[in-house]
Order: structure tokens, then sequence, then C-alpha cells
């Protein structure tokens, strides 16, 4: 499962650009969040992992 | 209530929209998620000042940090070639003013204006899309629209709810940081500094822009995910000491989509502007005067459409077409050089900017000079064109 690291984020929205999933989104709360539509929680074997890639600053992480 | 239009997002092609809709009479909501327009900044923010004048707008002097009149180009050995025009013919703009003063503009135009309003899906009916489900604080509620524009960046969602695919590969997504700096010293604080090089930025350029008084925005965009934008800009920043003794005063990051023009950029009662329509240019990364001018452009063939009542795709089309005959070729042209570029060794890039550093180019953009190597010395040419 993917997290953000909200000490880290920018709120930038790279990592909503390139989902294939479109699970991310920037809340109004200026934070980020990923939700079921990850295929990460779908099936780990997938490894996607775009939006880690992206991320000018690796704020996001796996837990 | 119902509006003519529903603009979601206050950025330049969001409050464009929005300010030429209104002065055409429409009735007009521009939305913005975040509590403060222009804030936070993800902008290297330079923009060329003849542009601006194109989309009439005259900056505020408060939205304005410095203007600038060229370009240096570093190749990786440090050879420097100059584009030097003779009076000022770009800005480094203030964002955060910049996006509040069209947002002004957009309101005093007669636009509402609402900020930290969010965008949570579209309203349909019977498979047309009739407005916009929008979040204030702890409200949600609809607004009715015959149009809902989609100005709502690269994280955009109002093209994926209409069913318009704006994802961006990540062998095309630039990530980019920029810190700004303060008590650096530059060669000519009139002139930005852009650097190329496989070690300095792969797949992507350094750029410093003046922005007065010692401070400049410093940053960089690379595709490569070996190491992260801020473990390149920190070792470019620490082997120069120019920069090295300043002090970071801010920080900001982001995403460039270097894809070229998204396929699709209107559905029945949708249309896409600015960076959710990927109007930013692949080579330079700039996008303020592109997102800014397709806003216009949109407002115009809306406009036209309230007249006759008809926002189906077929009529909102025109937009489209406008855009991409006006703007969509040189995004085009610009993805072709950049492509170009990145099969150039560090070699090559030196070997070019031997050949040009003599050169008396003027106040060409970078931009302006790809389209002007076609015209250069055969010697140059015939390199350049071996490579693409």
């Amino acid at each position: 499962m993917l997290s953000v690291d909200k000490k880290k984020c920018f709120y930038c929205g790279t990592c909503v650009a390139v989902c294939p999933q479109a699970a991310i989104e920037l809340l109004d709360t200026c934070e980020v969040a990923i939700d079921e539509g990850c295929v990460e929680y779908v099936c780990r074997k997938w490894n996607c992992r775009l939006c880690v890639k992206s991320c000018p600053v690796r704020a996001i992480y796996e837990v | 209530m119902k509006y003519d239009a529903a603009v979601i997002g206050a950025g330049p092609a969001g409050s464009m929209t929005a300010r030429d809709l209104a002065r055409g009479g429409a009735s007009v909501l521009l939305v913005e998620k975040r509590p403060e327009i222009g804030m936070p900044v993800r902008c290297g923010e330079a923009t060329g000042i003849p542009g601006l004048a194109l989309v009439n707008v005259a900056p505020w002097k408060r939205a304005v940090a410095s203007e600038t009149k060229g370009s240096y180009l570093y190749s990786p050995d440090g050879t420097r070639v100059q584009l030097l025009a003779d009076s000022a013919n770009g800005y480094i703009l203030e964002r955060r003013m910049f996006d509040k003063q069209l947002a002004v503009e957009a309101a005093k135009a007669g636009a509402e204006v609402r900020v930290r309003t969010y965008a949570t899906g579209l309203v349909k009916e019977e498979g047309r899309i009739v407005g916009v489900k929008l979040k204030h604080f702890n409200d949600e509620f609809e607004v009715r629209c015959s149009v809902v524009v989609g100005a709502d960046g690269i994280e955009g969602k109002v093209g994926r709810w209409a069913g318009i695919d704006t994802r961006t590969s990540l062998s095309q997504m630039a990530s980019n940081l920029q810190y700004e700096m303060a008590g650096i010293e530059m060669d000519n604080p009139d002139v930005m500094e852009f650097y190329f090089g496989k070690n300095v930025c792969p797949g992507g350029y350094v750029w410093v822009f003046p922005k007065g008084d010692g401070c400049a925005n410093v940053g960089l965009g690379t595709r490569d995910r070996n190491q992260t934008p801020k473990e390149y800009l920190d070792r470019f920043i620490a082997e120069h000491e120019n920069l090295s003794k300043g002090s970071v005063v801010g920080v900001n990051a982001g995403g460039v989509p270097v894809a070229g023009p998204i396929d699709v950029s209107v559905k029945d009662n949708i249309v896409l502007v600015g960076d959710s329509a990927r109007q930013i240019d692949p080579l330079t990364g700039g996008g303020i005067y592109n997102a800014m001018h397709c806003g216009r452009l949109a407002a115009k063939t809306i406009l036209k459409c309230i007249e006759t009542g008809d926002f189906s795709a077929a009529a909102l089309m025109e937009y489209e077409t406008r855009w991409k005959a006006e703007i969509g070729q040189g995004l085009l042209r610009s993805l072709r050089v950049k492509e170009a570029l990145e099969r150039m060794t560090d070699d090559d890039l030196n070997h070019v900017a031997g050949l040009m550093k003599n050169m008396s180019l003027g106040g060409l953009d970078v931009k302006e000079l790809t389209t002007a190597m076609l015209e250069m010395p055969p010697e140059l040419l015939e390199f350049i064109q071996s490579l693409m």
C-alpha cells in the first residue's frame, strides 16, 4: 500500500497526472489521497508505482 | 442559481476564460480550490512581454519581479550561447500576485469568484452534463451551468469525469523542483540562464531566472528517475559558488507534461483549457501565455454557443480547431525539437554551442532559436539535421 508523507508533499499534482487508475486526488484540505482504485490495493504484483517515480520530492512511499 | 459557465481553477487559463466570458456578458462562476489564488506557486515565472500585450494584460507593478532581456544557454562544457535583445522582452513574474490580478480582472468584469471551493464531480441528467458539484468548507452544493470549463491543471479531474483521457505517461512527465534564492550573484542580472547536460540535468535543464535584488528562481525539470530533482538541484547549486553562497527563501515543486497537446479538449458541455489540455510547451515548459491565449479562445467560442444555445462538442469544436491551429502546431514542433535534443550527447551539445557562441542571435527566446536553426549556416544545419 502506498502513502503520502505530508511533511514532504508539495501538493503539486504530478502524481495525479500520471496515475493510470485516476486513484489519486488533491483534496480540499491541501492533502493528497490515494484511494482503493490504486492497483497496489488490487494486486501487489502489478508494481505500478508511477506516482512514486514521478514525485519531485519522493513524498510517496510504501507502508 | 444557473450560470452560463462554471470555470474550475483560477490560474491564468481559468481566469482569462472567466474574464472574457464576463466581459462578453455571460454569467460566470470561477472557483479555486486553494484558499489563496496563486499560492502555492509552481512555476519558473518567466513569460514574454509581447505575449502579455497580445492577450491584453498589463501586469500590476507588484506582479512583476524583474524584466529580462535575453538568455544565456550553457552547454555541458560551459560554452555560452547568448540570446540578447536590445531592450527588455521578458518578465519574471510574481505568480502569487499575477494570478491574483487575473482573478481580480475576472471579478471586475462581473464573474463571481469563489476561493477554497472544491469541485467534487459533475452533475448529469439523462447522460447530459448540466452542472458541477462543489464543496466550500463543509457545505456541499450543486451549481447549474451550460458549460463546465476545466482549467484545473495537471491534476485536473473535470476532463476525466467527462470521459476525456487526460493522463500523462511517466516518460512524458518532467518532475520539477525550484528554489527561490536570495543573496546570490549572476553574471548579468537582466539575463535568464539555462544549463544543459547529462550530468547537470538529464532529459531537461536547469534554469536561473533573476528576480532582482540578488534573488532568483533556481530550478530544474527532469525525467530521469535515478535521482530526484532535489538531488540534481542541490548538486548544481553546490557546484556554483555564486549560488551556493545564497540562501533558499522558498521552495516549490511541480510536474510539467511534455507530451504535446491533448487529443480532445472538448465534449458536450465541457471545455478544457491550460495545463489540463496540455497547452504547455513541451520544449521550454512555458505555459503562461498559451494558457491565457487559449482561455480567451475558449471564451470566444463559448460566447457564440450562448447565442445559439448549442453547447455540443460539435459547436465547441471551433475552440479546439482554433487553438490547435494557433498554438498546437508550435507545440508539435517543440515536441520534435525536444526529441532531437534528447538524442544529442554532451559532445553534440558542446559542438553546437561552439558553433553558435559567436553568432549574433539577437533577442530570440529558446523557442524562436530552434526555429531560427532552420536558417543557420550549412555546416551547423547539417549537423543538427543529422540528429533529427
